[in-house]
């Protein structure tokens, strides 16, 4: 019988479904990297996206032979940090980090390092709701109806927030070139 | 309004993306999921013990008997542990 790191996900799922726990331990192995990155582009802070990446897969080891279909495992776990990241916001409405003293300055590009960062100092300026709609259209590819669903806030509110924050992005990363412009520099 | 994203952003989002080890975060939330798992059983088996001395008590069982059954409900859980 091959490692479970070399079987298909489909099959670990499946395992973990019926209590396996080296096979959701190879699941939070294989998906940690993408969970975190969502809670860490979603707050900014680490530690605390970690921490709600560790409920979130403590909710989904309790939920998971609940879980109607395999194939539906990735975005259910996404659904899942989402919601832990929506109850973590109502239950600290004072703690979110959001950048709001005074009107927001343009940030300077700098190197493709502190690109990221200039990013997230960028993203605390929007709104928690349009932090959220956007890092989901942006980060996690997902479409506007997704996120809708995922996020229980109406259709028109997403596409809303999606546009307002991006272009309140766009504002603030307005020295950073487009892909056509940088493939002239150098 | 479609789905469609600016270019700039997408690009920016997508080299923002490093790679995040799995350890230690992988052995802390199974620890944490073990520690849980304890507790849990922990609570369960409790409750086991006190209704057995309790059933027990309610059928009549004597004091002596009553010892012997809970320490054998004992000896139960922590052979589980």
């Amino acid at each position: 019988m091959p490692a479970l790191g070399q079987v298909a996900e489909a099959t670990v799922v499946a395992l973990a479904m019926s209590g396996d726990r080296a096979a959701f331990t190879e699941l939070v192995r294989r998906r940690q990297a993408a969970v975190r990155g969502l809670l860490r582009r979603l707050s900014r802070d680490s530690a605390l996206a970690d921490d709600l990446a560790q409920l979130t897969f403590i909710k989904a080891w309790r939920a998971l032979p609940q879980l109607r279909s395999v194939a539906a495992f990735g975005g259910w776990l996404r659904r899942l940090a989402v919601n832990t990241w929506l109850e973590h916001r109502r239950s600290n409405p004072s703690g979110l980090t959001t950048l709001d003293e005074g009107a927001p300055e343009p940030i300077a590009p700098r190197s493709s390092v502190d690109e990221a960062l200039d990013l997230d100092r960028a993203l605390l300026q929007l709104s928690p709701d349009e932090r959220l709609c956007v890092v989901l259209a942006y980060h996690e590819g997902m479409s506007h109806g997704e996120i809708s669903e995922a996020t229980r806030m109406p259709l028109g509110t997403v596409k809303s927030h999606v546009k307002r924050g991006a272009e309140r992005l766009r504002g603030l990363l307005a020295g950073y070139p487009a892909p056509e412009e940088q493939l002239h520099v150098g | 309004m479609s789905d469609e994203l600016d270019p700039v952003l997408r690009r920016m989002f997508a080299q923002a993306n490093t790679p995040i080890e799995a350890e230690p975060f992988t052995t802390d939330l199974v620890k944490r999921l073990a520690a849980q798992r304890g507790l849990r059983f922990g609570a369960a088996a409790l409750t086991a013990i006190l209704g057995t001395v309790l059933n027990g008590f309610l059928n009549g069982l004597k004091p002596a008997r009553l010892l012997l059954v809970g320490a054998a409900a004992v000896t139960l859980w922590v052979s589980f542990l």
